[in-house]
């Protein structure tokens, strides 16, 4: 009885101790964009995006994961007329450039124990770009694969301190080196705001 | 929590499948004019040209006419026409030898397809509770026309026998247009806008 009641006493004591370290994380964020490059083909902020990222602890501060992003780009050029040798072409454009990026990403939290955990981190992975010019009903595209690089930072907010959720609020710089011969277009970047949910796991 | 997640993630892949496109009606406000000739002819050359007043051609899928006749017909033949005048070129009937031919002409399409999907209940399509099922088939149909100009050279002949095609030019599309009539006929004047090489 006595022994009982050490034990109870004891992971008591230890319980609330273990619950401060998470050591799985999943998210998913609001993902609003501002495209840099390319911009004489999208130029329109993207507020349609999202992302979902898994994350695992390496060590107390630092985790390591994957992060899955989509974004979409547009620009209506509106109608003129465009000339190449013999042949000239009077529309209006409707550019969109759909963005996928999947990368392994690494997250370093300055503090996992507070309500307010500020973090920087860093993905590196594929990024696939499908570029898509809509004129009348007719329609051309050209997908491209590249490297996607994205530095990111942010904080991560728990109403409670036991709290198995929390909000998320980040910022990122993506540049993606998938580029377009067709439509002649360099390398993407963009930044972007990030706002979302996050549910702690231990 | 994992299940959440997932039904999450199955969330925002079902987002990232729908690539949105832009609005139809601000797609097909406009139709599309393009244009093309041949380099090595000089339209200053021509003097007289013909074309067949009040009348289209029509290659369609759906009718076994081939013209067009009507209001739509006369309005886009005399607008052809008083931009052909405009540029210096005079019109004659086709038993006056005339330089130039001014052909124009629809080509409408319309497609059905289907598709047919199997409710796959074990394999087989006898359900104890409800009985057989029946495959389901989905029925799809498009429409698309274009009016196609061409400008031949009634002088040369190709080595097929043929008329030379100097220059052309397609409006479309009209059947997904809200006003296919008055945007077409707006359209030939724009034809000729980026058709300078038209002209005496």
């Amino acid at each position: 009885m006595r022994g009982s009641l050490f034990i109870i006493i004891f992971l008591g004591l230890i319980d609330p101790l273990q619950a401060q370290y998470f050591d799985k994380t999943y998210s998913l964020a609001l993902d609003v964009n501002v495209p840099l490059g390319n911009t004489d083909y999208v130029n329109r902020v993207s507020a349609r995006g999202f992302k979902l990222g898994y994350r695992e602890m390496i060590n107390e501060k630092l985790f390591g994961g994957v992060d899955f992003t989509n974004s979409t780009y547009t620009r209506h050029v509106p109608r003129q007329t465009y000339t190449n040798g013999t042949n000239a072409l009077t529309t209006d454009l409707f550019n969109y450039a759909y963005s996928y990026g999947l990368t392994l990403s690494f997250d370093y939290f300055f503090n996992t124990e507070q309500k307010l955990m500020p973090y920087a981190g860093l993905g590196v992975g594929a990024s696939y770009m499908n570029y898509r010019q809509f004129f009348n009903v007719y329609s051309k595209q050209n997908e491209n694969w590249g490297v996607l690089v994205r530095p990111q930072g942010g904080v991560l907010y728990k109403l409670k301190e036991d709290s198995r959720w929390a909000f998320l609020a980040g910022v990122h710089y993506d540049y993606s080196s998938a580029k377009s011969k067709d439509f002649g277009l360099d390398a993407f970047n963009n930044i972007g705001v990030q706002v979302g949910v996050i549910m702690l796991e231990w | 929590m994992l299940r959440s997640f997932i039904l999450m993630s199955g969330l925002g892949l079902l987002l990232a499948g729908c690539q949105p496109v832009p609005d139809a009606e601000e797609l097909n406000k406009n139709l599309v004019v393009e244009t093309d000739y041949d380099d090595k002819v000089n339209f200053r050359d021509f003097t007289t040209y013909t074309l067949p007043l009040d009348t289209l051609g029509l290659i369609s899928n759906t009718t076994k006419d081939t013209l067009q006749l009507g209001s739509y017909a006369r309005d886009i033949t005399q607008k052809i026409k008083a931009n052909m005048d405009a540029r210096g070129y005079t019109y004659v009937n086709k038993n006056q030898n005339p330089d130039l031919g001014f052909v124009a002409f629809l080509v409408s399409d319309f497609s059905v397809y289907q598709t047919i999907s199997y409710p796959s209940y074990g394999g087989g399509y006898y359900s104890s509770y409800y009985g057989y099922y029946y495959p389901r088939v989905n029925t799809y149909a498009t429409s698309s026309t274009v009016l196609i100009l061409q400008l031949v050279d009634l002088n040369t002949k190709t080595s097929q026998n043929q008329f030379k095609l100097i220059w052309r030019g397609f409006i479309g599309d009209l059947s997904s247009s809200a006003d296919p009539y008055q945007k077409s006929v707006e359209a030939i004047d724009q034809v000729f806008v980026q058709s300078t090489i038209i002209g005496k």
